[in-house]
Formats: C-alpha cells, sequence, structure tokens
C-alpha cells in the first residue's frame, strides 16, 4: 500500500533558512541544520530544499552559534545536510546543466527540482531523465491564477509569464521523462487560504505521474484536501512548518484523524536525539581557533535599514527587501495599519483558543504566564486575569541579577492580581559557574536567563498538565519581522535552542566546572512525548492584542503600581525595559556590540523610530553614543564570577565578527552609521 | 571494512552517512582494489540498468564481484538499482545483460489505474516473508521478476500485483527500495545486513 506523503519544503536564501510571502518577501527563520535534525528525529516522510539564494554566498551571518556549517556554496550545505538527513531530499533552485544536477546528487539529494531551465529548453528534462533516471527529476510548476480565471506557468520564481497552460505544460514533462510533480500555487503562496484544490485536480487528472501539491497551507486540517480532492500523491507547505511546536507530528495527526492513510506520527528516533551531541574535543579546537585572524581593512558587508537604523549583521534574524527596508520595518507597517476590527477579531481568536483548552469545572489553572515582573508581566496578567477572566498560573525563573525597582516589581505580582506565582531559584552558585562558562563559551554570559526563562515556564506547565504557556511579544517579530502577523507564531523548542540557547543545550554543559545533569534540571525543556501528549502550545499575546509598549507602561504604572528604573541606564535611553536582570541592559549588551557593532540602544531606537516617536536623526546620535559605553555592572559581574577585567577583554574580544570589525594600529574599528547615509 | 561501489550515478554520501550512523565506517570504491580487505560489499545505484551494467563493465566490476561474491561467498547487498543489476538481464530501454547472480528479469511497472503512478514514489506498505509490514521509501519505474519465488525477501503491491521488495540467495541480498531514505525503518535493514556480517565472521 502506498502512503501519502507529507512534506515540509524548506527555502533557502545565502545559506538562511526563510519564510516566503507571495514568492517576494523572505523572512529569515535560521539554520537549516538544527530544523533538518528535528525532522530526522520525528522520522518525517520527505523534504524538499529549494535554494532561493541571490549569489553564492552561504552565510548564516553571525559566528557565535553552536551549529554552524563551512564551506562556501549550496553543494558543501548539502553534504552537511545529508549527513543528518535519512529522509528523501530534493535539492532545486539554480539547477542549469546536468553537471548541476550531478553536483547535488553526488553531494547528497536524491531527487532534483528543475523549474526554469526546463520551460527555456524542454529537452532539458529528456537529457536529464535518461542520464539520472525519471525518478530523480521532479518538475517544479509554478502556477498563476489570472484574473480572466485562466491559469498559467510562470518561470523565474514566478517573475516571468510563459504562455504554458500548467495542464499542457505537466503533460509535455511527462512525455519527456519527468518523474514528479511539484505543483505551486503562487496566488496562494504564503496566505494560508488552503490548497487551491480545483488546480492540483486538473493536474493529477493529466498525468499518471506523482504530484505533490504547495502552496496555501495555513493550519492543519488544510493539508487533507489536496489528497482526498486534489487527488495528488503527497502534500506539501513550508511556512506553517515553522510557526509551531511540534508542527510536523501536529499535522500527521490532524491528516490521521481524517483517515488519511499515512506514516504514523514518529516522536524520537532512536537513531537522533533531541538534544544535539557535542563532540568535547571538536568543540575545544573550535574554541580555540576563534578569531585567530583578525582583518586589517573593512570588511565591505556591513550596511543598515534605510528607514530605522539596523544593521545587516547582527544577532537577530533579520532580512532586507530590494528597496533596503528591514523586515522589521515592514511588518510594523503592516501591524500599525491592523484596524481596530481587526485586533476584536484576534481578540476572539484568542478567547476560543483559551475556552478550547478550559479544564472541565475550573479544576486546574487556565494557563501558566511567563513572568519576569517586567512591564509586559504586568500587561499580560492585566489582560489575561482582569479582561478575559481567566486564571493563570505565573512562574519566574530566578536568574539571581535582579535590581532593586525588578525584585519588588515582580514580589508585587501575587498581591495586586490575586494569583499563584512560583519563582524558580537555582542554586547561585550553579548560576555563578553557567555565567563563567557561556561567557567563555559563547560569549554570553546570560545564556542561563535565555535557557532558564524559556524553559521553566514550560516544566511548570507540563508538571501541573496546563496545556498553555502565555508570553508576551514574538519578540523577533517584533524586532525583526522574522514573521507575518497572520503566522501566529507560537514558542517552539527549535527557537528556543537556535535563538535562546544558540545551539548549546544543557547537555553542553555538564562536566563543565564540575556540572552535573542534576545541577542542570532548570535548564531541561520537557519531552517531545510529554509536549505533544499534553498537546503544549506557547502562545503570544502579541499575535492577538495590540502592543505597544509605551502604553502599556502608563496602564501597569497607574493600575497597579508599576515601578520604572529610578535611574538612567547607560547603554539605553529607556527606563522601562530589563529590571529583572541588571546585566541584560549593561554587560551581556555590551558583549552584543563587541560581538556586532550595535546594542540595545539600536533595538530601542528602531522600535521607537518604527512607533513614530523619534526621528532618524537622532536615533542615530542616540545610537552612536550609547552602544559603545562599556558599562558599570561588569564591575558586579566580575566579583560574582571572579574574572579580571582584563581576561574579560581579552575573552570578549575573540567574538569580535570579522564583517564588522577590523583593527587598525592596534585599534578595534567599525563603520559608523552617519547621519549623511540616512534617507529619511 | 565494508566496501561501497561508486559508479559515479549514485547518491553514495547517503549510503556513507547512514553506515556511520551505525558505527560503521565504510570505503568507497571507484575502482577495484585487492589491497584492501573488504568484508562484505554495497552496490547501490539508480538512473538506468543500461548506464549501470556500462559503469560496472568499464571499470572492471563485473569479473572482480563473481570472484568475491560467487567464489569468496562475500555478502552482497544491491540496493534499488543495485539490486536490479543483480539479475539476470533488463528490457529498460532495450535488452541488456546484467550480473545474473540472481535469476530474474527486470521489467517495468504496469499501472492499472489512475491510482498506480509510475515512477513508483513514495512510502510503501513491504510484507516480510516472515509476514512483519513495514513502510519504506520507493523510487522506481522497474522491477525483478524472479525465476525462483523462494528467494523474494519481501514484497509490496503494486497494480495488485504482489512485486519484489526484497531478495535474498544465500550470501546475496538486494532491497529494491532505499534503507538509506527510509528513516528509522531502514536503518533498521541496514543495521540487519551489518549484524548478518557480524555473524558470519564468527
Amino acid at each position: 500500500m502506498n502512503r501519502p506523503r507529507l512534506i515540509p519544503v524548506l527555502l533557502l536564501k545565502n545559506g538562511l533558512l526563510v519564510r516566503s510571502q507571495l514568492f517576494k518577501t523572505h523572512q529569515a527563520i535560521g539554520n537549516p541544520l538544527s530544523t533538518i535534525m528535528r525532522y530526522s528525529n520525528w522520522n518525517i516522510d520527505e523534504l524538499v530544499l529549494l535554494d532561493i539564494s541571490e549569489g553564492e554566498v552561504q552565510d548564516l551571518r553571525r559566528d557565535d552559534l553552536q551549529i554552524s556549517y563551512e564551506g562556501k556554496g549550496l553543494i558543501d550545505l548539502i553534504k552537511q545536510i545529508s549527513s543528518v538527513c535519512h529522509m528523501p531530499l530534493s535539492v532545486g533552485g539554480g539547477i542549469r546543466t546536468l553537471e548541476d544536477i550531478q553536483g547535488r546528487l553526488m553531494a547528497g539529494a536524491d531527487k532534483c527540482v528543475i523549474n526554469s531551465k526546463a520551460l527555456e529548453d524542454p529537452t532539458f528534462i529528456k537529457e536529464a531523465a535518461q542520464k539520472f533516471g525519471s525518478q530523480c527529476i521532479v518538475l517544479s510548476v509554478d502556477v498563476l491564477l489570472k484574473d480572466n480565471g485562466d491559469y498559467e506557468v510562470f518561470s523565474e520564481g514566478g517573475q516571468r509569464a510563459t504562455g504554458y497552460d500548467p495542464v499542457i505544460w505537466v503533460q509535455l514533462a511527462e512525455e519527456a521523462g519527468a518523474g514528479e510533480i511539484l505543483l505551486n500555487s503562487i496566488n496562494r503562496d504564503g496566505s494560508g487560504k488552503g490548497y487551491d484544490v480545483a488546480l492540483i485536480k486538473s493536474v493529477t487528472s493529466a498525468v499518471s505521474l506523482p504530484v505533490i501539491a504547495c502552496g496555501g497551507v495555513g493550519k492543519y486540517e488544510d493539508f487533507s484536501p489536496g489528497i482526498v480532492d486534489g487527488a495528488a500523491s503527497a502534500v506539501a507547505a513550508a511556512n506553517i512548518f515553522h510557526f509551531f511546536e511540534l508542527s510536523y507530528p501536529q499535522a500527521k495527526k490532524a491528516c490521521l484523524n481524517v483517515g488519511l492513510p499515512m506514516r504514523e506520527v514518529a516522536l524520537g528516533s532512536p537513531y537522533f536525539s533531541r538534544e544535539p551531541h557535542y563532540k568535547t574535543v571538536e568543540e575545544e579546537d573550535k574554541r580555540r581557533q576563534r578569531n585567530v585572524e583578525i582583518k586589517t581593512t573593512p570588511p565591505a558587508s556591513l550596511r543598515w535599514c534605510t528607514r530605522c537604523v539596523y544593521p545587516s549583521i547582527s544577532a537577530a534574524p533579520m532580512e532586507f527587501d530590494e528597496h533596503g527596508v528591514c523586515m522589521g520595518c515592514r511588518m510594523s507597517e503592516v501591524k500599525t495599519a491592523i484596524p481596530n476590527e481587526e485586533w476584536q477579531r484576534r481578540e476572539k481568536i484568542f478567547v476560543d483558543l483559551m475556552d478550547s483548552y478550559k479544564s472541565p469545572n475550573n479544576s486546574n489553572y487556565d494557563c501558566v504566564i511567563a513572568v519576569s515582573g517586567g512591564k509586559d508581566s504586568y500587561f499580560q496578567t492585566h489582560m489575561i486575569k482582569n479582561v478575559f477572566g481567566l486564571n493563570p498560573l505565573l512562574v519566574t525563573y530566578n536568574g539571581n541579577n535582579w535590581t532593586d525597582v525588578g525584585w519588588r516589581n515582580m514580589l508585587r505580582m501575587k498581591e495586586v492580581f490575586d494569583v499563584d506565582h512560583i519563582v524558580v531559584s537555582p542554586s547561585v552558585n550553579t548560576l555563578k559557574k553557567l555565567n563563567r562558562l557561556a561567557f567563555t563559551i559563547m560569549g554570553d554570559m546570560n545564556w542561563h536567563a535565555h535557557v532558564g526563562i524559556t524553559t521553566v515556564p514550560v516544566q511548570l506547565a507540563v508538571q501541573h498538565k496546563v496545556p498553555i504557556v502565555i508570553w508576551g511579544e514574538h519578540g523577533y517579530l517584533d524586532l525583526c519581522g522574522q514573521f507575518s502577523m497572520d503566522d501566529f507564531p507560537e514558542m517552539s523548542y527549535r527557537d528556543r535552542l537556535e535563538h535562546f540557547a544558540r545551539g548549546y543545550e544543557w547537555n553542553y554543559m555538564v562536566g563543565r566546572e564540575g556540572l552535573s545533569p542534576a545541577q542542570l534540571d532548570p535548564w531541561k525543556y520537557p519531552s517531545d512525548k510529554e509536549l505533544f501528549d499534553l498537546d503544549v502550545r506557547g502562545v503570544y499575546l502579541g499575535n492577538y492584542v495590540y502592543w505597544e509598549a509605551n502604553d502599556h507602561l502608563k496602564l501597569v504604572q497607574e493600575k497597579y503600581g508599576f515601578e520604572v528604573s529610578d535611574q538612567d541606564f547607560e547603554r539605553t535611553y529607556r527606563r522601562m525595559s530589563n529590571l529583572d536582570d541588571m546585566h541584560e541592559n549593561g554587560v551581556h549588551d555590551y558583549l552584543k556590540y563587541i560581538k556586532f557593532g550595535y546594542g540595545r540602544c539600536t533595538d530601542h531606537v528602531c522600535k521607537d523610530l518604527r512607533a513614530g516617536l523619534m526621528t532618524r536623526e537622532e536615533g542615530i546620535r542616540r545610537v552612536n553614543e550609547m552602544d559603545p559605553i562599556k558599562p558599570k555592572d561588569l564591575k558586579r559581574w566580575l566579583e560574582y564570577t571572579g574574572m579580571h577585567e582584563e581576561e574579560f577583554d581579552r575573552i570578549a574580544d575573540t567574538f569580535r565578527d570579522p564583517r564588522v570589525w577590523w583593527k587598525e594600529k592596534g585599534e578595534w574599528k567599525r563603520e559608523i552609521l552617519e547621519m549623511r547615509s540616512s534617507h529619511v | 571494512m565494508i566496501g561501497v561501489i561508486d559508479t559515479g550515478l549514485s547518491n553514495i554520501q547517503s549510503i556513507k552517512e547512514s553506515f556511520k550512523l551505525l558505527g560503521e565506517e565504510p570505503q568507497v570504491f571507484t575502482v577495484p582494489d585487492r589491497t584492501q580487505e573488504v568484508v562484505a560489499w554495497v552496490l547501490p545505484g539508480v538512473g538506468t540498468f543500461k548506464d549501470g551494467m556500462q559503469a560496472l563493465k568499464d571499470n572492471d566490476w563485473t569479473d572482480f564481484l563473481k570472484e568475491e561474491i560467487l567464489i569468496k561467498k562475500k555478502p552482497l547487498l544491491g540496493i534499488c538499482l543495485g539490486m536490479q543489476l543483480l539479475a539476470s538481464g533488463s528490457t529498460e530501454y532495450g535488452s541488456c545483460e546484467g550480473l545474473g547472480f540472481v535469476e530474474g528479469k527486470v521489467i517495468q511497472l504496469k499501472p492499472q489505474s489512475a491510482e498506480d503512478h509510475l515512477p513508483h514514489m513514495g512510502w510503501c506498505d513491504v510484507q516480510h516473508r516472515d509476514g512483519r509490514v513495514s513502510c519504506y521509501y520507493f523510487a522506481h519505474s522497474f522491477h525483478l521478476v524472479l525465476d525462483d519465488v523462494q528467494y523474494q525477501e519481501a514484497t509490496f503491491v503494486y497494480a495488485n500485483e504482489n512485486v519484489t521488495a526484497a531478495v535474498s540467495k544465500k550470501n546475496i541480498y538486494g532491497i529494491q527500495f532505499h534503507p538509506e531514505k527510509s528513516q528509522e525503518e531502514g536503518l533498521k535493514v541496514l543495521k540487519c545486513f551489518l549484524d548478518n556480517i557480524q555473524e558470519r565472521k564468527m
């Protein structure tokens, strides 16, 4: 019996995984390898990898991540992918010659996806099929539904009309020896509106080839019509697999639930663990070799968003469009344009979602809220408890770096909101060790905080059998437009490992400074099985209610006595952020500057520029003044961890990104955003 | 050490990585090398039967393999086209002789209804001789018809017919599906091959 396939499509742009909309907008998701490892761990059916790079450069754009890859072009990347990919792999994008196909097959691809070249020269299909066999030639067909109701095949990433009717084109291709059709609807790409079933049906009726349907899936229920009504052999999607926890197993479950005879959901292959294996010797070598070569001339790679002040080399997954405007600015425009009725619709979605997970007879908490005691925590709890009338359990990770004001704010929550509040406090000695270790390993002493904050609330949710964990804003959606507003992205293990933990899972720390697995309990994420069985979802409230930090601050100050810092921070002009961790705005952020040449002031200026609270000139002035400041809390951190400043500086310097920094006459230099380069 | 035969047409990388995951470091050979101590051979392959045979002949593999497999009785695993090449011959794009290690002919699959796609591509349930059913990944248009079904180790159903999914004849094994691409189930098959080699040694 043949089983219909469920296939994630990964889009690669210059080595980064991206999300796509209407074939035009690309938002950076992250590292392809970590996502593919997760797919192997879930035993998925098959994978399609489409490279839409401009030029040959492959760049993850930050050097402090654990999972990086070497090599220059796509072929090197495929080789590395094949070491973690034990499923059928189709690779497409930029295939123009038989040598291109051979190179990809030799590197580890099983099938090659061809598109524009075949339209230019249909004999290419024949030549390729004869040389490599039909089974490894997948023809990708991008179809536009025109205003007059006709379908037309487009080439070159949906840019060029070809005059072909899709039915005629796939029949020609079958005749020529293509082995499979990857059918994509341009209109539905990234729309979340479901498949164009009529298009799929017309193609599957016209050929005997297996057809993979793609384009338009916005929810798990959208997959099955591709098979049931469209008669496709496989259903594929790109974006949706990036949005939710355990997306692939959940999508499978939805298909199996409606009776599709797919392969079963599988969690946890015995051959792959979810937590990466680290090779100690290689890791030490990597560390020793870090930045031994220092540039002596300016690198050419840096640029800034033409609207805000965000740099192209950064800690965040940022993409720029063809006008040089960053996705953060683009998504902010979208967000600002959302009318009130739309926010009301979103609130309703949220209320329905919470309703569907409610325990019978109020026998359990309605949700866990991850709180740091900051303004966002107050706003979230205000909304959940006092606007939506739900009963939350507050959970806080105590990283032992509180400001006095932040500590008071956090402790006040259980009183002013009348809620239960669990504070998880790891051993201070363990915290000191993790501070030192993470600083030397990844140039970020706050690994413990980033991982702890994203782990402890989920642990408590699983312990208390509460499936919903509420988070505030999706940080990267807001800051760098990583997702679109209609994606409703949720917290996932991948996000946590890749972005918050930078690829360093708790087991990386075991044995270092004598740390035992038990001592690392607060940083262990619940297993996939636990997450799947309870159907844990990490919901960002910011996707459902209007979010403007400056407005929220006023509300929580007036209503709940929230206090802002009584003194200025050195590295940002905002006094309301990161009161839970004095180093977050201080020495942790200073290290971001050391690595990438910018800091939190840039983040805050970008947000305020987009909110129309500041001119770009003013923003540039503040950024250039505040980003380079070496903060005073460094003294506390050095005493806390027993390190000397010289040692700190020496280690910090090894993290300077060569795409940003160079050295002249013993001085570190970087390109500075000048007022005159602005286009206001 | 296990030797993987590279005919220049196949996805050697995935086979290598799969064995590596199972703790085995196979060596890839483009031409026979008598100086190396190889305990078992793997013959992968994609593409056409004719090109596959031609590549084996061009690089002097045919006589060498006969000696290694038929006389020295070393285990051999043919995968996909590699399994088909073990047969007496094929009718793909005109008739062509095979290695002849297993008596049988390679012919094209014949779809009977709209549900039978050609190529046969995707995950398909396979019935093992002992009754077990597992799901593996296939990508092929031709299949092996054995003269003697006693060597048929596993089958799958295509167009209401039982088709050879795996053969086993003494030290000769062949599988039509791709174990290196069949996730956990496929890795189990390769593990089984490795275990067989171990048993032989003992």
